[in-house]
């Protein structure tokens, strides 16, 4: 129900033209995030005894698919996760809230919060700083924008952090659920960027037939959906760990599944969509440029499988039992 | 999304499955022969008579086939458990393979009274190996130009023809052949049929070839005017394709299309526990993080089709997903554990790691080849995303 509520919220609102408004100017965002807002869409993760919905992993996997689906230019999913985290241990900020998960502390001193998804527009982070989560004020940091603007990767830096609140022993369950968020988001992306491929290769015709006819394509576009298979199944699998104590390793799974199937469902897509995807009018850029950019957010594949392989290595059991504990 | 994508739902292997996994280990050690890993890599192509009816004494060869045939009427995701456990061990469980997977499951479906009768209960005691007579010299990829033929003979029937790529059949007990009974070549998938002939028949000659590791398991089949009793049909004249393709759900869906190179990943693994410096080496610990990663992940697609299995529904598209992402992993295990031994060549010299590398990465090929090429696959999921 939530779920086809949001779909259909974002279906009118967040169209490719209003996206790329919102990517360029602060006041099209905000016109794109209060409906949202308003909607109650902010509080989908709070504990029950919070008012929150109390979703089932699968339904929260869905819904927090669709931003990405939408190419949305808004941190929704953060701001959703991290009020769940919230609730009950600090007061809920107002607005829009990013988390930060590749976070140090510089030798010159300091906060540095690296590729925070969001960290420009949002007026509150939540960085993960060893064992314990911290809730910051972006107001009077150092921001640095990382890669295409468009995609709002920002370095933040902190002269002197001074946290509104300290949630001890929180630093791994926020990683996690960062982790879980982007993964969600990047299998939203790749899953229109292959609705968008097929529609595009049953309707264009080359040679007096259509491309879905060619064999080239079909093998193409069938291991485009096996990436796009396999990234959701490691992200839902992810959510349904989330409380348990595998959490941090499942979402660490599904961060560098979906981050090595997004680099390869983009490349497809393009090759399968010819010039037309190269436009700007086009709705795939949006889609890829978001793939593209979320797959360095939070640590990109090659971060992810060296933390998970040097886990395996240190833990003695075999790689079958290892395996099955995921 | 598409109801392809959309299909795969996750699913967990239930408690009773779990449950059973102890017993398998159990039984592995007292019970699998020993052996090297070089040995143990040839996964379900390796053959030991005796282990396959030990296991078949535990209960175990016929597994899915309903108890009044002696069967031990499990549900496919406790099958699941045993072939994940008896492929990890590297058991050789070659022998009653195909009859286990498919040949036994085709009879209950499709057989006769009789049939079921007879074979049901010897496959359940490893007493009837089987193997597949579907490839011929004329008919790989495109199996539904099969053109040996059966023709009615008094109540019986005479077959000729040749099958080649037989896995297993010089040491097979029958085979189910996929021949035509009326019509020919060129009316592909209609008038095919299937039949159980006795290798011990006249007629039947067999002839190994010997594969690219110097081992023979698969064989060219000469059927020459071989007399089969009418009860050798199995199912309804005509309606071989359809029957050949519910085989094919069996022998696609398991997780033998995920573990071929498991032998493999796990030696290196050990070997790396024991290397100094391998817990600072990045590129290593990418390498193993990734294998474990896709696998991971594989798995939990493989247990998603058994669910649907479970669910009595015949997930066709979606095992053919699985099998292709599956394959292109465990071939892709040989490559990249070669790349990072020969990084390092003066220290990375493990003689028996070595052997088993070899004989992987000769076999790898073979990985997506059998049971259908990359290719037909590929064109199966294209078809189930609705293209076409």
């Amino acid at each position: 129900m939530l779920h086809e509520a949001l779909s259909r919220l974002l279906g009118d609102l967040a169209t490719p033209e209003r996206v790329r408004g919102a990517e360029a100017g602060q006041a099209d965002a905000a016109a794109l995030w209060q409906p949202i807002a308003d909607a109650g869409f902010l509080d989908v993760c709070l504990p029950e005894n919070h008012g929150g919905p109390a979703l089932e992993p699968a339904e929260l996997f869905a819904l927090l698919t669709l931003p990405g689906r939408f190419a949305l230019p808004l941190p929704l999913v953060p701001t959703m996760l991290g009020r769940g985290l919230l609730a009950g241990q600090a007061e809920l900020p107002q607005g829009p809230l990013a988390l930060a998960m590749l976070v140090e502390h510089p030798p010159q001193g300091g906060l540095r919060c690296a590729m925070t998804p969001w960290g420009g527009s949002a007026g509150w982070v939540l960085a993960a700083d060893g064992d314990d989560a911290l809730l910051l004020s972006t107001e009077a940091t150092h921001k640095e924008v990382v890669g295409d603007p468009r995609d709002a990767l920002v370095t933040l830096l902190w002269p002197e952090p001074r946290p509104l609140a300290r949630l001890a022993g929180q630093g791994d369950v926020l990683r996690g659920m960062a982790l879980r968020g982007m993964a969600a988001l990047m299998c939203g992306a790749m899953q229109r960027a292959l609705e968008l491929t097929l529609r595009h290769c049953n309707d264009r015709q080359q040679f007096g037939r259509p491309l879905a006819k060619f064999q080239a394509v079909q093998q193409q576009i069938s291991t485009m959906a096996e990436q796009v298979v396999a990234a959701g199944i490691a992200t839902e699998a992810a959510f349904h760990a989330a409380a348990g104590a595998q959490a941090l390793l499942a979402a660490a799974v599904a961060k560098s599944r979906a981050s090595e199937a997004a680099a390869r469902v983009a490349a497809s897509a393009h090759a399968l969509h010819g010039a037309m995807g190269m436009t700007l009018e086009y709705e795939l850029n949006l889609l890829t440029r978001r793939q593209h950019a979320w797959r360095m957010a939070c640590g990109a594949e090659q971060h992810w499988n060296a933390w998970i392989g040097a886990r395996l290595l240190a833990d003695g059991c075999s790689a079958a039992d290892f395996v099955r504990r995921l | 999304m598409t109801d392809l994508v959309s299909g795969f739902r996750l699913a967990e292997l239930p408690p009773h499955a779990e449950a059973f996994r102890a017993e398998v280990r159990a039984f592995l050690a007292d019970s699998q022969p020993q052996a090297p890993a070089s040995r143990r890599a040839r996964s379900w192509m390796g053959r030991d008579a005796a282990f396959s009816r030990k296991l078949a004494a535990r209960g175990w060869v016929g597994v899915t086939l309903a108890r009044e045939w002696g069967g031990a009427q499990l549900d496919a995701f406790q099958r699941f458990v045993l072939v994940e456990e008896l492929l990890c061990a590297g058991a050789p469980v070659g022998s009653h393979w195909i009859a286990d997977r498919q040949s036994g499951p085709l009879i209950q479906r499709f057989g006769s009274a009789q049939q079921k009768a007879f074979y049901l209960p010897r496959i359940c005691r490893g007493e009837a190996f089987f193997c597949i007579g579907m490839s011929e010299p004329e008919a790989g990829s495109d199996l539904a130009s099969v053109g040996s033929r059966a023709r009615r003979e008094g109540s019986g029937w005479v077959l000729d023809g040749r099958k080649i790529w037989t896995s297993g059949a010089q040491h097979a007990h029958y085979m189910i052949a996929l021949v035509r009974t009326s019509g020919t070549r060129e009316d592909r998938q209609q008038g095919l049929s299937q039949f159980i002939v006795d290798m011990r028949l006249p007629g039947v000659l067999v002839r190994p070839i010997r594969d690219l590791s110097g081992d023979e398991h698969f064989n060219e089949v000469f059927l020459d005017g071989v007399t089969l009793e009418a009860d050798a049909l199995v199912g309804q004249e005509g309606e071989g394709w359809k029957q050949v393709n519910a085989e094919l759900a069996f022998e696609r869906s398991g997780p033998e299309r995920i573990y071929s190179s498991m032998v493999l990943l796990e030696q290196w693994l050990e070997a790396l526990r024991g290397r100094p410096g391998a817990r600072e080496d990045s590129a290593t610990l990418q390498l193993l993080g990734r294998l474990v990663t896709q696998l991971a992940t594989l798995r939990r697609m493989s247990i998603a089709v058994t669910a649907r299995l479970v669910a009595g529904e015949s997930p066709l598209v979606e095992s053919a997903l699985v099998k292709d992402l599956g394959t292109e992993f465990e071939q892709s295990v040989p490559d990249l554990i070669a790349a990072t031994l020969g990084l390092t060549p003066l220290s990375d010299s493990d003689a028996d790691l070595h052997h088993t590398l070899a004989f992987v990465a000769q076999m790898a090929p073979s990985y997506s080849l059998r049971g259908g090429t990359r290719e037909i696959l590929r064109g199966m999921i294209a078809r189930g995303l609705g293209l076409r």
